[in-house]
């Protein structure tokens, strides 16, 4: 490795972002190299010097164009803005009497399809009708032979 | 009042906790993001752009498409680059737009020559500053968003589009070029 590379590897040292033989590589040759070692000072005082740099602090006026975003943004979508009920909420929201209907066909619906599914099963009675007193039975389903009546 | 409120106030919820209340409506979320991130934010767009007025129109449309866009964010984990990178793009279209960025071959680190002669008498903060804001876009966004610890170099690629290898050379080259510079003034501050 050439001193560009350790230089590469001096940053990254900074950042935290060397493993152990990479550091352990790089503080070998910062022992036998007066430029890289020039290198580490320089960029120790550059990051001292913006660290020292204090951070600017936002206007009044920009916080106040920042914290006025979602009522903008409920206005440009009309909805009213409640800092409890939320914006995003009632860009979701439907209107009450759509709500109703819906759930109405929908419990309708409901009703009716259920009591199709349970409705009770015809019980089939034999074909039995009486004729003064005695019963006459239809035979039926022999192949080859009409239907007919026996008593 | 809610903007002096602003400076001090402090919340312990995660940024993933509070991107949940703002997502399920909580208006009340949105302003802790504000307060949490209003100075990062508005820091690294007055030092992209060096100029107070921008900077403030490049936050306040930050925080606009954060509140537009908050629900195309996959990861909630993702959350802090995903603002830097908002902050960053605003602040780069902004430059942009006022055809400020040069187009020089990739190897050149400086808008235009700044001999630090020119610089002697003033505050070292200042004189930082001075350089900070002729560094090319490209290295001062990486060089901004590295030294104050604000992301990760894993950040910084998911916020920039670069590749990690990609940022930390940046990074490198951005340090070098500038300790570079202020070399000398550092060296004469000593000697005296």
């Amino acid at each position: 490795m050439n001193c560009a590379a350790y230089q590469e590897d001096i940053s990254r040292y900074l950042d935290d972002d060397l493993s152990d033989r990479e550091e352990q590589e790089m503080f070998a040759h910062l022992a036998g190299c007066e430029s890289c070692r020039g290198f580490v000072r320089d960029v120790m005082q550059l990051r001292n010097a913006l660290r020292r740099i204090p951070a600017p602090e936002p206007s009044d006026s920009l916080d106040r164009r920042v914290l006025s975003i979602p009522e903008q943004w409920a206005r440009e979508h009309h909805h009213v803005l409640s800092r409890t009920a939320g914006f995003w909420k009632q860009r979701l929201a439907v209107p009450m009497p759509a709500a109703a209907a819906v759930l109405l066909a929908f419990l309708l619906t409901t009703v009716l399809a259920l009591s199709m599914w349970f409705r009770p099963v015809e019980q089939t009675k034999p074909e039995v009708r009486y004729i003064m007193g005695l019963p006459e039975v239809e035979v039926r389903g022999i192949p080859g032979l009409p239907a007919k009546s026996v008593q | 009042m809610i903007v002096s409120s602003l400076k001090n106030d402090v919340t312990s919820q995660t940024d993933e906790q509070l991107l949940g209340q703002l997502r399920a409506g909580d208006a009340r979320a949105f302003e802790l993001i504000y307060k949490r991130y209003r100075r990062p934010i508005y820091a690294l767009c007055l030092r992209l752009l060096g100029n107070e007025s921008r900077a403030e129109d490049a936050t306040e449309e930050t925080f606009l498409k954060m509140v537009n866009g908050i629900d195309s964010l996959a990861a909630p984990g993702a959350f802090r680059p995903w603002l830097f990178q908002i902050a960053r793009n605003e602040g780069l279209m902004m430059l942009r737009q006022r055809k400020n960025t040069t187009e020089a071959n990739d190897d050149t680190v400086w808008t235009d020559e700044t001999p630090l002669t020119l610089l002697t008498g003033r505050e070292t903060t200042e004189i930082i500053q001075g350089l900070l804001s002729k560094l090319r876009a490209e290295y001062r966004e990486v060089l901004l968003l590295r030294e104050d610890d604000l992301l990760s170099y894993a950040e910084i690629a998911a916020a920039t589009g670069l590749t990690e290898s990609a940022v930390k050379s940046r990074i490198f080259k951005a340090r070098k070029a500038h300790a570079a510079r202020l070399a000398p003034l550092f060296k004469e501050r000593i000697d005296r």
